[in-house]
């Protein structure tokens, strides 16, 4: 018996004008998810420390890749999610301006490594935790090159572990929601 | 007399705002970052302060949370401040000024951008002289298209909220789950319908006009801003 989220249909690389709108709906979901996790990081960061702020707020920053891919199911899905989102979170805008799209675009990339590892066949829950966790190596990378966040190995480590746990978490999160509407 | 002057074009903004943003970050000397920092800081809150009041706060927040990260990473140097167990060394100071700087000027370039352009007209100069493909820019328009509708179906979700007895406001990730879905849910449906109508008013067959870039005075003045910045930042090494 094939799993339920375990595609068996031929891969398909052309995108409708259906497929583009739901880019559209994640987007716009997601980024003003991002627009708002920018208050939620500040907020962590100031209170609980670097830590704290990237295990709250990192993930929610991953979640337009698995939010597309769950929900459009085909290759590059992930990356144009997350992309589009960044997009649409430099519109709104953010104080990261047009910082946000090098992440987005980076860290898209990085989400969608996660389902063409998987050969773009499965896209549940597990999908959705790989990319979103998949994300947190880019995020941190840019953090320590654009923005000089560097410190010690052991310092460093912990950052990108609560970066791969908050985005394995919210990445499930995402992949659950996608399943709940997707009929 | 300035109503009559004509807003420089999406694309030479877009261009500006990311040159600012490549520049925030080569520059690594404070008083470079000083100088894009304040020119576009001022500029943006300037332009943008009326339609975007969340970015000074978010500005301030920032300010705070980058120098509780440098007092744990860049705290090194000449002690310069002692409150307690806390000490307060040069560089953690350094680092939160050329953060704060770099965000600012980031910040301020993208407030300009905004402030300056409407939605759909950033859309059109990036689709027909930038060449960004019809089906993302397509995926854009309706993104924002998308802002007011979904406004409206928060507000009636809200309404449907109240009539059960529950809070309008969300607070718990219960409560955040129980407006998401619904708002994903109503999304998902229109989009469908919407790629439907797309498709059969002929989407894939629609050609996308080019055109080259406008260059006149706006651009020039927006050009020679940015060519003034970099002068003012290298001046010094030179």
């Amino acid at each position: 018996m094939v799993e339920k989220h375990v595609s068996t249909r031929k891969l398909s690389l052309k995108y409708t004008a259906i497929d583009f709108a739901m880019l559209a709906i994640v987007a716009v979901v997601s980024g003003i998810i991002f627009w708002a996790t920018w208050f939620i990081y500040d907020l962590g960061k100031g209170i609980g420390g670097p830590i704290v702020a990237r295990l709250i707020s990192y993930g929610l920053w991953f979640i337009g890749a698995p939010l597309a891919a769950s929900l459009i199911r085909k290759p590059l899905a992930g990356f144009l999610g997350e992309t589009l989102g960044a997009l649409v979170e430099t519109i709104i805008p953010t104080i990261g301006g047009f910082t946000n799209l090098i992440y987005g675009l980076a860290q898209g990339a990085a989400s969608e490594l996660g389902y063409a590892i998987l050969g773009y066949k499965r896209w549940g829950v597990g999908a959705g935790a790989l990319a979103g966790a998949l994300a947190a190596f880019p995020c941190v990378a840019l953090d320590a090159i654009l923005f000089g966040e560097i410190a010690t190995v052991e310092v460093m480590t912990i950052w990108l572990v609560a970066a791969i746990v908050s985005g394995g978490v919210y990445g499930a999160i995402a992949s659950m929601a996608a399943k709940a509407i997707r009929r | 007399m300035f109503s009559r002057i004509r807003k420089p074009t999406p694309t030479s903004l877009f261009i500006y705002a990311l040159a600012i943003t490549v520049l925030a970050f080569a520059f690594k000397d404070i008083r470079q970052l000083a100088v894009i920092g304040l020119v576009n800081g001022f500029l943006g809150i300037y332009l943008g302060l009326r339609r975007y009041k969340w970015i000074i706060l978010l500005l301030l927040l920032s300010a705070w949370g980058t120098f509780l990260n440098a007092l744990a990473v860049s705290n090194t140097g000449p002690t310069l401040y002692q409150f307690g167990p806390i000490t307060i060394k040069e560089g953690a100071i350094h680092a939160t000024i050329a953060i704060t700087l770099r965000l600012t000027s980031i910040a301020g370039a993208a407030l300009i951008f905004f402030a300056l352009t409407k939605p759909r007209d950033i859309i059109r100069y990036l689709e027909s002289e930038l060449r960004i493909p019809k089906g993302i820019s397509f995926a854009i328009a309706y993104a924002i298209r998308l802002f007011p509708l979904m406004q409206k179906d928060y507000r009636e979700i809200q309404i449907a909220r109240m009539e059960r007895g529950f809070r309008k406001t969300p607070l718990s990730p219960s409560d955040i789950k129980s407006i998401l879905l619904p708002l994903l849910s109503l999304g998902y449906e229109r989009a469908i319908w919407v790629g439907i109508a797309a498709e059969l008013r002929g989407f894939r067959l629609r050609e996308t006009r080019k055109r080259k870039p406008i260059f006149g005075i706006p651009e020039a003045f927006i050009l020679t801003l940015l060519l003034l910045q970099v002068i003012l930042a290298l001046a010094p090494y030179m």
